[in-house]
């Protein structure tokens, strides 16, 4: 019985996760920045579309895709657009994530999330996983994990959320 | 099951007018040693105007590790309006670096001690205060009473707890102060004692321009609780600090660290039933080592003793160039007393105990020192990462003897120097290559000194692996095209076993075979790994072979977890 329970359980998530048009509202989070500072999600949503990276220092395939991420971020500024990483370092790593985020000259916005209360809330089980967010708050398109390459199908999605065609871009 | 089809309509019902979300995961393992599992997690949530839903279901006749579990294992039902966070279930919370409070739940490690009660959190520009009161469960494994075993804990120990965390923010600070009480049934198999843990903590934050600053401080009671009396049991503390200063981009930061909860011989160090008033499971302060992503690196993680330990880490990070940037670190501890045996009697410690780590061996010294280069060349197509690590730990004290005219000391000597080296390239039509390499040098003696009158009359070393040192190489070969497939096959090879360690039992999968010729496949491990994303959001991942097992550490809990022989993993991840 509870064999076929779980096949039907990831069957069921296969087919609902098909669904190309299931365009979820995104909750408003309450963020508390790399600076100390505190903000919300609906305020940064305010001047564009964001797109949310969850990482930490220790994962490797997160620190090769945030050197993209930040390209995008000042790429794209000028159109309100905005890239926010979700630390998940604990206390354990807490004190290098600035270290970090300084050597490599990110950009991007920091906030921090040690114990993966916004991870649950955003269904986010993989490190890295991507999400990007309309003006609207509806997540349109999600990614997990990072495999070399993939930043370019991150960068079509960041242009059909801005209304950008390549040839425009170019 | 119930509780899921009640759930799911509820959810169905909702979803016309909540947004409904989730993840699931597939899990399972067959191998020929035996290591075997089974499991699925199921999570939703429910977003409803002010309302959130969080729940996760757990069908694991076989999980790969702990306790078999079918049916809701968390949830939480949370009500967040203006300045007010209300929240009802399984609470996970971190009050500054967690030397009061750090909950986390890593399957990984088979470690939760989140807390099943309730939440109220009030917050605005001034202050933001927490609540949290409810229930937990914290398993352990230990030796000490029966059953233990690698895969599912053996110890439990319930907690009632209740406390509050206020932060206030002014200008470019934080002032945090914390208290954490819990009721404790300690197990002392067949009776248990009632423990009465009080954690009063502090803690101060600076966020400048060219430098940060955080300190924290706890004091820790634990009480005997008796029905007509009260009993002090032990006492202890812990500090935290670190301080970043910045030049630049280039950024030095100093972690400090002194955890004195409870100073136990070196002889009952694990006794975690009989020695109580440590530190609580609660508490999962900073390790002040680093945390590295290399698989031979981690197998030399420091097990940090949170009871009893002091020492700081330094480093030294920033870019050489655009391209490249480089990482310096060095971290030094040691337990926060010398132990010794007068006359061959019992243990006693050193009186004296300062901030700095002690080098006596009878403190078991440990020191790490590693440099980390990440690069990016060729429009950036080209990544390359490469380090070097020493590292230097007397793991274990077993007799440090002073008579009248002797000295005899005895102690387990880890000693190990890794060199991990990446590199991956990134082809324009998609495809990649990479490569991820790694030897390691390790020796591990039970070293012998004695002097006589002051002069040397014994010094030897004894390895405990089957040879006098130990030649780890790791390999990986990956190919893959974004944003659809990888393929990654890993090569792990040890030259010698350490006594006592489980040996290899299966003569080679038909994988293994293929490398027969270049190493012994009782020493090594061979797998094939496969990634498949058939969507952004469905991401399948099939790995045949064999991995070797060894010592596996979150958040400074660490365990050992067993080696997985000549089988299969399946993992499915989908969210939706």
């Amino acid at each position: 019985m509870k064999k076929p329970f779980a096949i039907l359980i990831c069957l069921a998530t296969l087919l609902s996760a098909s669904s190309p048009d299931d365009i979820q509202k995104i909750p408003n989070l309450k963020l508390k920045m790399l600076d100390g500072k505190k903000t919300e999600l609906s305020e940064l949503l305010k001047e564009g579309p964001v797109l949310i990276e969850f990482w930490a220092t220790w994962c490797k395939p997160c620190l090769k895709g945030l050197r993209f991420m930040d390209g995008f971020h000042s790429k794209y500024a000028e159109n309100g657009f905005k890239v926010l990483s979700i630390n998940q370092d604990t206390p354990k790593s807490l004190s290098k994530v600035k270290s970090m985020v300084r050597s490599r000259n990110f950009k991007f916005l920091v906030a921090m999330d040690p114990n993966k209360q916004i991870a649950e809330k955003l269904n986010a089980r993989l490190l890295p996983t991507t999400l990007l967010v309309n003006q609207a708050g509806e997540i349109v398109w999600r990614h997990q994990g990072y495999m070399a390459g993939d930043e370019v199908e991150v960068e079509h999605q960041i242009q059909a959320v801005l209304n950008i065609s390549e040839t425009e871009e170019n | 099951m119930r509780q899921f089809v009640a759930i799911s309509t509820l959810a169905a019902m909702l979803q016309a007018q909540a947004s409904i979300s989730g993840n699931s995961e597939l899990r399972f393992g067959e191998s020929g040693n035996g290591f075997n599992y089974s499991e699925t997690h199921l999570a939703l949530n429910g977003l409803w105007k002010n309302l959130t839903f969080w729940g996760e279901f757990e069908f694991s006749p076989e999980p790969e590790l702990g306790k078999s579990f079918n049916g809701l294992r968390k949830f939480s039902l949370e009500y967040d309006k203006g300045p007010i966070l209300l929240k009802i279930g399984d609470i996970y919370q971190i009050w500054g670096r967690g030397l009061v409070l750090n909950q986390f739940d890593d399957q990984g490690i088979d470690f939760d001690n989140g807390v099943r009660g309730l939440s109220f959190q009030y917050t605005n520009d001034w202050v933001e205060g927490k609540l949290i009161a409810g229930e937990s469960t914290i398993r352990q494994g230990s030796i000490i009473v029966e059953n233990f075993n690698d895969r599912i804990h053996n110890y439990e120990l319930d907690h009632t707890v209740f406390g509050g965390d206020l932060s206030a923010p002014f200008r470019n600070m934080n002032f945090g102060l914390s208290y954490l009480r819990t009721r404790e049934n300690h197990l002392i198999p067949p009776d248990s004692v009632q423990l009465i843990n009080a954690m009063l903590g502090s803690r101060f934050e600076y966020f400048g321009n060219n430098f940060d600053v955080y300190a924290e401080y706890v004091d820790n009671t634990t009480t005997e609780d008796y029905t007509d009396s009260t009993k002090h049991a032990n006492g202890g503390h812990g500090l935290f600090a670190n301080v970043n200063v910045f030049l630049g981009r280039w950024t030095l930061s100093v972690d400090v660290k002194r955890y004195q909860f409870l100073d136990v011989d070196p002889n009952h160090r694990s006794d975690i039933v009989n020695k109580y008033g440590r530190r609580t499971a609660f508490q999962q302060p900073p390790i002040g080592f680093n945390e590295f992503t290399s698989t031979l690196q981690n197998r030399l993680t420091h097990p940090v003793d949170f009871d009893s330990e002091e020492g700081f880490q330094v480093e030294l990070s920033g870019p050489l160039t655009e391209s490249i940037s480089l990482a310096a670190h060095y971290a030094q501890a040691s337990r926060t007393h010398v132990w010794s045996q007068l006359n061959g009697y019992a243990w006693t410690k050193d009186p004296t105990s300062g901030i700095i780590p002690s080098t006596d061996k009878a403190s078991n010294p440990v020191r790490e020192m590693n440099v980390n280069m990440d690069a990016f060349f060729l429009n950036d197509k080209f990544h390359m990462n490469a380090g070097i690590n020493f590292v230097n730990d007397v793991s274990l004290l077993i007799r440090n003897i002073y008579t009248d005219t002797t000295h005899r000391l005895m102690y387990e000597d880890v000693r190990g120097t890794s060199y991990p080296l990446d590199f991956d390239y990134t082809f324009d039509n998609g495809y990649h290559l990479g490569i991820s390499t790694e030897y390691q040098y390790v020796t591990k003696n039970y070293v012998q000194e004695e002097t006589l009158h002051g002069t040397t009359s014994l010094d030897t070393s004894i390895s405990l692996f089957y040879k006098p040192d130990q030649e780890n190489r790791f390999l990986a070969f990956s190919i893959g095209r974004s944003p659809k497939w990888s393929l990654t096959l890993t090569f792990d090879n040890i030259s010698a076993y350490q006594f006592g360690t489980t040996i290899k039992t299966s003569t080679g999968n038909e994988l293994e075979k293929l490398f027969e010729s270049i190493a012994s496949l009782q020493r090594s491990w061979i797998a094939l790994d496969v990634v498949y994303n058939f969507t952004p959001t469905q991401r399948l991942s099939v790995m045949y072979g064999s991995l070797q097992g060894g010592l596996v550490c979150s958040n400074g809990v660490c365990r050992e977890v067993e080696a997985f022989e000549d089988g299969f993993k399946l993992t499915l991840t989908s969210l939706f």
